[in-house]
């Protein structure tokens, strides 16, 4: 019995120890923005800010800092970072129970998805200078002529060739000739062995701009699904040709994770990918020499996909003020150009663009020129559903088990059917 | 003797206020709210509730996709359950036999249970790939004449998770099997010895009986924990569970529908309840085959 | 004689090729911690690195000043939280296998069904509740909700059936009550169980990543788990395999020491009958 008590003392003892923790935390937070007598004479100086955002390499987290401190400098304005990890549950748990950041990532693809829900406060456009942006980016974040986000920055695809094994000048004009001529089938003749030509993404978020050529739209109805429309059909039929007669792999089929590591890794000699593969390559595969053109046209057209991230502010925000405050800032001149050449991320102002002289890497060019013609990755709040369906049964017709038609006409009936369900 | 009656319900409440407390304020609070929301179609955003009685329980009923995911997970159970339990068992026994290095197998054993999934799903899509060792091995030996594409094949992808997932939890299962068998008298095993059995017929006769109750553990929390296979498949497909909805399980599904764009909480939630009634219902028929003497 | 021979071989061949299957992908997830990206993603099953470095467990180290304080906050989250665990698991798994009272059965199966129900809806909830009872932020949300642990209670339970009655019933003519029966008896008896209970949940705790995220909401709180995760997790970007597997090799380390620690508990469990 007497062990038991002590037992008993024991827990309750640290159970002590864990409230005392509690307190100290509590005590802490008000005195440390008391303190601030900010020397701005801005009526928001001394306000807390949390702002949220994902995670990620070096450059990234110190260029972030660097604004966050300028910013702060600037307008007497303290900023709290929250760091997602898993960005979508974590938001999504926060913002249900009312503790999400007042200024937050918002991805141009969830983007559809927040607004509806009515999460994201509007934006007054001519405040953050919206006409300064690249159109597609601006646009990513406005519906029903309202403007919910401001996009911090930008990645394109681009193509990408390993230079010992490609000649810039013999890459096809035109993806229908790169996917239906010769080109791939003798470049692998003249590859070490087990090496691809090139590799590509099962993924719509790689191929919309293909299957929308020619003023098509894989969205029926603003939510179904409509994968089936002939136009459509024939748009992804070159290119599901290259890969059934094994023109381009998956980087899955090589073994490998993604274009970035089967490219490092001199698995194939050409990807199409986006810009954030530059910072991968030269830090983890920096003997390889590689070059960067546009994405050759299809239907005579120039096409890419283009994705972006802006900041947007919670509707539910405590210091709505000073998170405009804040997004003017990081997403002015100033801002972007600190942020931009820090991370290394393509600025989405065409005069930071200029200002920052983000041109002159003519391996970042290809990518800011497709900047003005890109596809956003972005389509409403179905895009998942449609996606997922589209991957679930293009395998199918790659190996030839279905045609084409077959399978897209499966992946339309099945997500048409979920969604249906979903919005009942 | 009525007292001491009175002191066992006193005590063992009292044992139990600790769990009953906190598996009461934490898990069975948030159960009862979920059961709530499966009633509704919510927006937790705005916190829109709208009673729509049992729609969002027809609708699993009703539904493909729910229904492959369902037949998909109870393979996934039905393949790997039986298997990580024969294997943990006779590890177990194995090593608590009369070998030399006992200490050493046993903690390179109990290794895999320390490996993180992201590194082991890593580790299996490598070597199931096109150009992986199992394929060339595989080739090499004329055991196929084509590499497989097991990652991207329907008929594949689910078989390398199980793979994966067995290999995994085996060692698990195997440390607690072990655990129990310290505290198997050895006096049982050397009357044996005595009437000349041979070991195979000690582990069906001595050992296998003694572990029942671990066998019970094992196998109830081997189907929950397969019934509610999320991780492994997730990585694997990237979310889709894919190819061909050939890993699409249920917790993929009610997680894809509980976050993401859907914002389906009260269907996820539904077929959360019913997923967990299909465990309960399994366990207790699991439980009630081991307990069962016809099986031995 | 001979029979016994082949038994024995047989015996160590399934040992041998058992320990090569478990431990080859170990291996290489360890050896890849010292291996250049580029070689890991490479391909190679090699498990002697070419270019052998300890670039990633640098970058992991230094990548953010709070790196010390989550391994205080994990060991003691993990520490106060194994120790409420085993000893409220043990009493409860205890109650449910050796006390007889109108209710049981119904209390283990209620306990039972609460780890049916899929984790992923019950984590708004969850998230309320935390926040309701103002514990947000602080460890008490990543160790009281997990101070107990149903898996544990039933695997206490399926222990505490398979222990002789006339163990217990002899202490308890000896002039023991019952309470007292329990921690000089049925505890130490159950060493090797506690022992095991006690490395799972340690490498639980250690391992919970979203909860703790979750509910943590300040990096000086995050536990290891949670800081190396953040620290490394790029939206929709690149893994980086090399710091994956050293913060993998890194956070094994506690875990391993604890099951070497514990090792005399695992093999020689006090036996029942009184014998050696």
């Amino acid at each position: 019995m007497k062990k038991f008590l002590v037992m008993v003392l024991a827990v309750l003892l640290v159970f002590g120890m864990l409230t005392g923790c509690q307190n100290k935390a509590e005590v802490a937070q008000p005195s440390a923005s008391e303190t601030n007598n900010a020397p701005a004479a801005n009526s928001l100086a001394g306000k807390t800010l949390t702002v949220g955002r994902w995670g990620g390499n070096d450059a990234e987290t110190a260029a972030f800092k660097k604004v966050l401190e300028d910013f702060t400098v600037k307008t007497g304005i303290k900023v709290e970072e929250k760091v997602f990890a898993d960005y979508n549950t974590e938001l999504q748990v926060a913002l249900v129970g009312g503790t999400a950041p007042d200024v937050f990532y918002v991805d141009a693809y969830m983007a559809p998805f927040f607004i509806e829900q009515g999460v994201l406060m509007p934006l007054d456009g001519a405040k953050f200078e919206i006409d300064k942006f690249y159109e597609p980016l601006k646009n990513a974040f406005v519906q029903d002529g309202k403007l919910y986000a401001v996009s911090k920055d930008y990645s394109t695809l681009a193509l990408y060739y390993n230079k010992k094994y490609v000649n810039e000048n013999d890459i096809p004009k035109t993806l229908e000739e790169l996917w239906t001529g010769n080109f791939l089938t003798e470049l692998k003749s003249k590859l070490p062995k087990g090496m691809a030509a090139m590799t590509y993404n099962q993924d719509l978020a790689r191929k919309m701009y293909v299957a929308q050529a020619g003023g098509l739209d894989i969205v029926k109805d603003e939510i179904f699904a409509n994968l089936t429309q002939q136009g459509i059909i024939d748009n992804l039929k070159p290119l599901i040709e290259a890969a059934q007669g094994g023109k381009i792999v998956t980087p899955q089929d090589l073994g490998s994770g993604w274009n970035g590591d089967a490219f490092g890794n001199e698995q194939t000699a050409m990807m199409i990918e986006g810009n954030w593969v530059l910072g991968h390559l030269k830090n983890n595969f920096s003997n390889v020499e590689f070059g960067v053109i546009e994405i050759p046209t299809y239907k005579g057209k120039k096409g890419s996909m283009v994705f972006t991230v802006g900041y947007g502010i919670n509707a539910v925000a405590k210091e709505k003020e000073a998170a405009a405050e804040f997004i003017k800032y990081v997403t002015g001149p100033v801002g972007m150009s600190t942020w931009t050449t820090g991370a290394g991320v393509l600025p989405s102002r065409k005069d930071v663009t200029d200002a920052t002289k983000a041109a002159a890497d003519p391996l970042k060019v290809p990518h800011i020129a497709a900047a003005v013609y890109a596809t956003p990755w972005q389509k409403g709040t179905t895009m998942d559903t449609i996606n997922n369906e589209f991957r679930n049964y293009i395998p199918s017709a790659v190996k030839k088990e279905r045609t084409l038609e077959a399978a897209l006409k499966l992946a339309e009936e099945e997500a048409n059917k979920t969604i249906k369900a979903n919005k009942q | 003797m009525i007292k001491r009656k009175h002191f066992a319900a006193l005590m063992g409440w009292g044992f139990l206020s600790p769990a009953i407390l906190i598996i009461g304020t934490f898990v069975f609070a948030s159960i009862i709210f979920a059961l709530y929301i499966s009633f509704h179609k919510v927006n937790l955003f705005t916190g829109y509730f709208e009673f729509i009685g049992l729609d969002n329980y027809i609708r699993i009923f009703t539904d493909n996709r729910t229904k492959i995911a369902f037949i998909n997970t109870a393979t996934f159970v039905a393949v790997v359950v039986p298997l990580q339990t024969f294997l943990a068992m006779v590890m177990a026994a194995v090593l608590n036999s009369y070998i030399k290095g006992k200490n050493f197998y046993r903690t390179i054993f109990f290794l895999p249970t320390l490996t993180s999934s992201a590194a082991l799903t890593m580790i299996f899509m490598f070597l199931f790939s096109l150009t992986g060792p199992i394929n060339e091995i595989a080739t090499k030996l004329n055991l196929i004449a084509q590499p497989i594409n097991f990652l991207n094949d329907p008929k594949f992808a689910l078989k390398v998770i199980m793979s994966m997932n067995v290999w995994s939890t085996v060692p698990y299962f195997m440390t607690i099997y072990l655990a129990s068998l310290q505290e198997l008298p050895s006096s049982l095993y050397e009357a044996a010895d005595v009437d000349g059995a041979t070991a195979v017929q000690k582990f069906f006769h001595i050992t296998i009986p003694y572990l029942k109750p671990i066998t019970t553990f094992v196998l109830l929390m081997g189907i929950i924990g397969t019934f509610q296979m999320f991780d492994q498949a997730y990585i694997f497909s990237n979310g889709s569970g894919g190819p061909e909805n050939s890993t699409l399980t249920v917790a993929l599904l009610i997680y894809r529908n509980a976050f993401g764009q859907n914002n389906t909480m009260g269907f996820a939630t539904a077929m959360s309840i019913v997923l967990s009634i299909v465990i309960f219902v399994a366990t207790m028929v699991a439980k009630k085959l081991n307990q069962s003497e016809s099986l031995y | 004689m001979e029979k016994r021979n082949i038994y024995k071989y047989l015996l160590y061949a399934i040992l041998i090729t058992y320990a090569v299957v478990t431990f080859f992908p170990f291996l290489w997830a360890v050896s890849a911690s010292f291996k250049t990206y580029k070689e890991i993603t490479g391909g190679g099953l090699n498990v002697i690195p070419k270019a052998a470095t300890i670039a990633a467990y640098i970058r992991l180290l230094t990548m953010d000043s709070n790196f010390m304080r989550w391994i205080l906050n994990s060991f003691f989250v993990c520490i106060v939280g194994t120790f409420f665990n085993v000893i409220f698991n043990s009493m409860a798994g205890y109650a449910l296998s050796r006390l007889h009272f109108k209710g049981r059965d119904m209390v283990f199966y209620a306990i039972l069904a609460s780890i049916m129900v899929p984790a992923q809806v019950l984590l708004i909830p969850n998230y309320l509740i935390i926040k309701y009872f103002g514990m947000l932020n602080s460890f008490r949300a990543v160790i009281i909700p997990v101070a107990v642990n149903a898996t544990y209670i039933f695997m206490m339970r399926q222990f505490y059936i398979n222990f002789p009655k006339s163990l217990e019933e002899a202490a308890a003519i000896d002039g023991l009550n019952r309470v007292g029966v329990f921690f000089r008896i049925a505890i130490p008896l159950a060493k090797p169980a506690i022992a095991t209970q006690s490395v799972f949940i340690f490498l639980g705790l250690w391992n919970e990543f979203l909860k703790p995220k979750l509910y943590l909401a300040v990096p000086q709180k995050y536990t290891l788990t949670v800081g190396i995760q953040t620290m490394m997790s790029q939206y929709g970007g690149i893994t980086q395999w090399d710091e994956v597997m050293a913060a993998s090799v890194i956070s094994l380390i506690p875990i391993l020491l604890l099951y070497i620690a514990l090792n005399k508990y695992f093999m020689h469990g006090v036996r029942m009958d009184g014998e050696k």
